[in-house]
């Protein structure tokens, strides 16, 4: 199973579109991102790399916005990440006393990875509605 | 099954978990905020854990007067611990991954 699931993931027809429409992508984010786009037609992968550069956060500004916790303010990440609930709590208690802040800047690339593959889905899923493709199954190229 | 669990619901489990098992009553039990590591006298969570703790033992009042927020940050942690394990859950069954 794991190894079919590589086997698939490092295939040339998996990887083409990401690379070609957003090759500064890298590790966990270009995987995903390659399989919400292997269906799309030209048109639709344009449309949304343009959509998804909009919208994605890179991970290095999660780490300065965290960073801010031990100068200025915490929380700025979590906010910046849509979490409101988690940004208060941070924003009020210095970050739970820094150690929030300290476990955030470890985890900053998986905090921003999954807030990245959210927006991914819904961009992709609306790129499906707006602009109608061929039928994914019959895509062969 | 869960194939990666995350490092974040591990760290705040085990915080509350941690909190839950200490008596608040005791002095000088536990120092868990790093500002005090580093020299500062006061950081606006302090009162934090011991606040958490006392709400696992019913003690409302105690908790209000360690840290008000003890109550609210209690409902957030395991709001967000819930919120963790759900999408771990759902990104390691297959058929749900890829929603398309």
């Amino acid at each position: 199973m794991a190894l079919l699931f590589a086997r698939i993931l490092t295939s040339d027809i998996v990887m083409s579109k990401v690379l070609k429409y957003m090759p500064e992508l890298e590790g966990e984010e270009q995987v995903t991102v390659a399989l919400l786009m292997k269906p799309m037609n030209d048109e639709q992968a344009e449309r949304f790399s343009h959509v998804y550069r909009q919208r994605r956060k890179d991970p290095t500004l999660t780490l300065v916005t965290a960073l801010l916790g031990f100068f200025v303010i915490a929380g700025v990440h979590r906010f910046m990440l849509g979490q409101i609930g988690m940004g208060l709590l941070y924003l009020f208690t210095g970050g739970l006393c820094l150690v929030g802040t300290i476990v955030d800047l470890i985890n900053h690339k998986s905090l921003t990875y999954k807030y990245n593959a959210v927006q991914a889905n819904e961009i992709a899923s609306l790129i499906h509605r707006a602009i109608p493709g061929r039928d994914p199954d019959l895509l062969t190229d | 099954m869960i194939r990666r669990i995350p490092f974040e619901a591990v760290i705040w489990t085990a915080g509350l978990i941690a909190l839950a098992c200490t008596d608040p009553n005791e002095p000088g039990l536990f120092e868990l905020c790093a500002f005090k590591w580093v020299g500062f006298e006061w950081c606006p969570g302090c009162g934090l854990g011991h606040a958490v703790a006392h709400l696992f033992r019913g003690e409302w009042l105690a908790s209000w007067n360690a840290h008000p927020l003890g109550g609210p940050a209690l409902l957030i942690l395991v709001g967000r611990i819930a919120t963790l394990v759900r999408d771990a859950w759902r990104s390691s069954s297959p058929a749900s991954s890829h929603p398309i």
